[in-house]
C-alpha cells in the first residue's frame, strides 16, 4: 500500500544503557518533527506491504564501497557520514528497524539501493528525498530512474520532497557528528537518532471491494426489512379486514371450507340444556351419537341452535374439538358474525383465493382468464392452475358447508425450517 | 372421545348380533372392536350368487362423527369397488358429507348389499365395468360370475 504520510522525530538510545528501552522524544516539543504527506511524498514499492503495516526505523545513511565516485558528490553535507548505531550495546538495537536515505542523483540511485541492501540485511525501507527545495520524487517509472527494478530489492522504497529531506539530512548529520548527549530532552542523556515513520494508511479501513461487498449486502438488508415490515403491515390489514367482514356477516369462513371452526366453551355453555320433552319440532326418540332413548322430562339434552338434540357428554366434546356444525344437519352452532380467534396469514390468503376464484367464475375475470391461459401455454402456470383447480374447486362449486368442511386445512403440512423463516419474514406470499 | 365411540361400537354390534342380516355374517377382529371383518354372501339373482366376499370394515376413532370406512378383501368385479389390492368402496352414506351420526353400520352393510344386487354405475370408481355394465349387460354378468368363481370361493 502506498504511504499517504510520513513523521519524522527524535529517539535516544539511552547511555549508560540502564535497560534496553528506547525514549522517544516529543515530535513537537524542544526538539526536532516534522510531517510530510502526499503529493510531497511518493511511493515507488511498497514490498507488498499491506495498508496499516508500520514501516518505520531510524535513518541511516548507507555505506559505498570506497571506490565509488558516488562518496563525493556535490548534494552531500563534507562531514562524515559515519552511522555509528549502537549495535553493540544492547542485542534488540541491533534488531532495531532501519530506514535507508539517500539524496536523489539520477547516476548514483542504483548504487544508493545496492550498498543499502547490502550494508544491512534487513532493513525496513529506503526514502530518497530530492536535492532541490521544491521538488519531489518523481514516479517509479520515470526515464529518470534509469529503468531500476525496485522490486528487485526486499524492502519499500519511497521519495520524499526536497526541503523537508534535507532538514533530515542535516539533522542525521549533526547527530552523527555529536556522538552522545542530547541531555535536554525529559533529562536523559544518550544518543539521539532520526526516527522516521510512514503512515500507510489505517488499517482498518477495508479494501475497496469488501467495503462494496458491505454496502450491497447492507443495502440489501435494507432493502428485506423494509419489504418484511410493509408484508407484515400489509397482512396485518387483511386480517383486520376480514375480521370485520367476518363479524358484519359478509363471510362465513367455515361455509366457504376456508376454516374449521370450534366451538369455544363460553359460546357453548349459552347452548341452553333443557330435560327432553316430546313433541318438538323435530322427532327425536334417540340421542344419534350414542343411540340411547330420551327419557321424557328426565334426560337433560343440549339444544343446538338447528333444534338437534343429544347428550351433552355427546355433543360438546365434538363441538369443542372438531366441528361448530351440528352432526346431523351440518348447521353451524356459531351465533352469526363470530369472529375465531385466531385468523391467520393462511386464513386470509385462502379467503383471497375463494374471492379470486368467486370473481373468476362470475365472468369478470376475462382478462385474468387470458391471463392465466397464456401462462398456461407458456408452461409456467401448470403448477398453480392444477392447485387451483383440484384444491378450491369443489369448494366453489359445491357451495361450501358439505365438502369443505372436510377439506384439511393446508397449515398442518409442515413446511420446511427454510419456508417457516420466509414465511415469517415474507408473510402472505 | 374413543371411549364413547367403542360404547356406542359395541351397541351396534350386540344389535347386529341379535338381528343378523340375510347373507352377513360379522367376525370382529379379536378384541378390536373398531375393525370388523365381514363375510357378505352374494345375492341369488345377481351374476355373485354363490360367492362369499370378505370385506373389511374399519371404524374411526371419532366414529360416530365420521363414517366407517368399507374395503373388499375379496376381488370383485362391481363398477363401485376399485379393482387395486384396496378394494375400497365409498359412495352413498360412506361419504363423509353424507354421514351422519344416525347412520348405522347395518345400514352400511345392507348398502353393501344392495350395491351387489343393483350397481350403482352412476357413482362409480371403476368407469369402464360401469360402462360395461350400461351398455353390454351380458359381457358385464359373465365377467362378473367368472371372477366370482375364481376368487369369492
Ligand atoms: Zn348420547
Ligand atoms: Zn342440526
Amino acid at each position: 500500500m502506498s504511504a499517504e504520510t510520513l513523521r519524522a522525530s527524535i529517539l535516544i538510545f539511552p547511555n549508560p544503557p540502564t535497560s534496553p528501552r528506547f525514549s522517544e522524544a516529543a515530535t513537537s516539543n524542544n526538539t526536532f518533527g516534522l510531517s510530510l504527506s502526499r503529493p510531497f511524498i511518493t511511493t515507488l514499492f511498497t514490498a507488498g506491504h499491506n495498508s496499516g503495516d508500520s514501516i518505520a526505523g531510524v535513518l541511516h545513511f548507507p555505506d559505498l564501497p570506497s571506490t565509488s565516485t558516488c562518496r563525493n558528490i556535490s548534494t552531500l553535507p563534507s562531514t562524515s557520514l559515519h552511522d555509528d548505531l549502537p549495535k553493540s550495546n544492547f542485542t534488540s538495537v541491533a534488531l532495531f528497524p532501519v530506514i535507508g536515505f539517500a539524496p536523489w542523483t539520477p547516476r548514483c540511485n542504483k548504487e544508493w539501493l545496492d550498498a543499502a541492501r547490502d550494508d544491512r540485511s534487513v532493513l525496513d525501507g529506503f526514502v530518497f528525498y530530492s536535492t532541490n527545495h521544491t521538488s519531489t520524487i518523481p514516479r517509479h517509472d520515470h526515464p529518470y530512474w534509469n529503468g531500476i527494478k525496485f522490486r528487485d530489492y526486499g524492502f519499500p522504497i519511497y521519495g520524499m520532497r526536497g526541503r523537508e529531506g534535507q532538514l533530515l539530512m542535516n539533522k542525521y548529520t549533526e547527530f552523527a557528528e555529536q556522538q552522545s548527549i542530547l541531555p535536554d530532552i525529559n533529562n536523559a542523556t544518550g544518543r539521539a537518532r532520526v526516527f522516521l515513520e510512514f503512515d500507510t494508511g489505517r488499517g482498518a479501513r477495508l479494501p475497496g471491494l469488501w467495503l462494496f461487498l458491505l454496502i450491497v449486502l447492507g443495502v440489501l438488508v435494507a432493502a428485506i426489512v423494509a419489504i418484511s415490515c410493509s408484508m407484515h403491515l400489509l397482512q396485518w390489514r387483511r386480517r383486520r379486514s376480514l375480521r370485520n367482514r367476518v363479524a358484519r356477516g359478509e363471510v362465513d369462513l367455515e361455509q366457504l371450507g376456508i376454516k374449521r371452526l370450534l366451538v369455544p366453551r363460553k359460546i357453548l355453555d349459552k347452548l341452553p340444556l333443557k330435560p327432553y320433552q316430546t313433541g318438538g319440532t323435530i322427532e327425536q326418540p334417540a340421542c344419534s351419537i350414542c343411540l340411547e332413548d330420551f327419557v321424557p322430562t328426565t334426560t337433560t339434552v343440549r339444544v343446538l341452535p338447528c333444534n338437534h338434540q343429544y347428550h351433552p357428554a355427546c355433543i360438546d366434546g365434538f363441538l369443542e374439538q372438531q366441528s361448530s356444525l351440528c352432526p346431523l344437519c351440518k348447521a353451524s352452532v356459531l351465533p352469526k358474525g363470530y369472529v375465531p380467534p385466531h385468523l391467520t396469514n393462511a386464513t386470509v390468503r385462502r379467503e383471497r383465493e375463494v374471492r379470486r376464484q368467486r370473481r373468476r367464475e362470475m365472468g369478470g375475470g376475462r382478462i385474468h382468464r387470458a391471463w392465466t391461459r397464456m401462462w398456461k401455454n407458456i408452461g409456467w402456470g401448470r403448477g398453480r392452475e392444477g392447485m387451483e383447480g383440484t384444491e378450491l374447486r369443489p369448494t366453489i362449486t359445491q357451495t361450501g358447508r358439505q365438502r369443505g368442511f372436510e377439506r384439511p386445512e393446508p397449515t398442518p403440512s409442515e413446511p420446511g425450517k427454510f419456508r417457516k423463516v420466509m414465511r415469517f419474514v415474507f408473510p402472505g406470499y | 372421545m374413543s371411549g364413547s365411540a367403542l360404547k356406542r361400537i359395541t351397541r351396534e354390534f350386540a344389535e347386529i348380533s341379535a338381528n343378523p342380516l340375510e347373507g352377513v355374517v360379522i367376525f370382529p377382529i379379536d378384541a378390536d372392536m373398531f375393525k370388523w371383518n365381514i363375510e357378505l354372501t352374494g345375492p341369488k339373482d345377481s351374476p355373485y350368487e354363490g360367492g362369499r366376499f370378505r370385506l373389511n370394515l374399519t371404524l374411526p376413532e371419532t366414529y360416530p362423527f365420521k363414517p366407517p370406512v368399507l374395503s373388499f378383501a375379496t376381488k370383485i368385479y362391481h363398477p363401485n369397488v376399485s379393482n387395486d389390492d384396496k378394494g375400497s368402496m365409498c359412495l352413498g352414506i360412506l361419504r363423509s358429507d353424507a354421514w351422519k351420526p344416525s347412520c348405522k353400520i347395518v345400514a352400511v352393510l345392507e348398502m353393501a348389499r344392495g350395491l351387489l344386487l343393483e350397481p350403482n354405475p352412476e357413482d362409480a370408481v371403476e368407469n369402464s365395468i360401469a360402462m360395461e355394465y350400461k351398455n353390454n349387460r351380458a359381457n358385464f354378468d359373465r365377467i362378473a360370475r367368472e371372477w366370482t368363481r375364481s376368487y369369492a370361493k
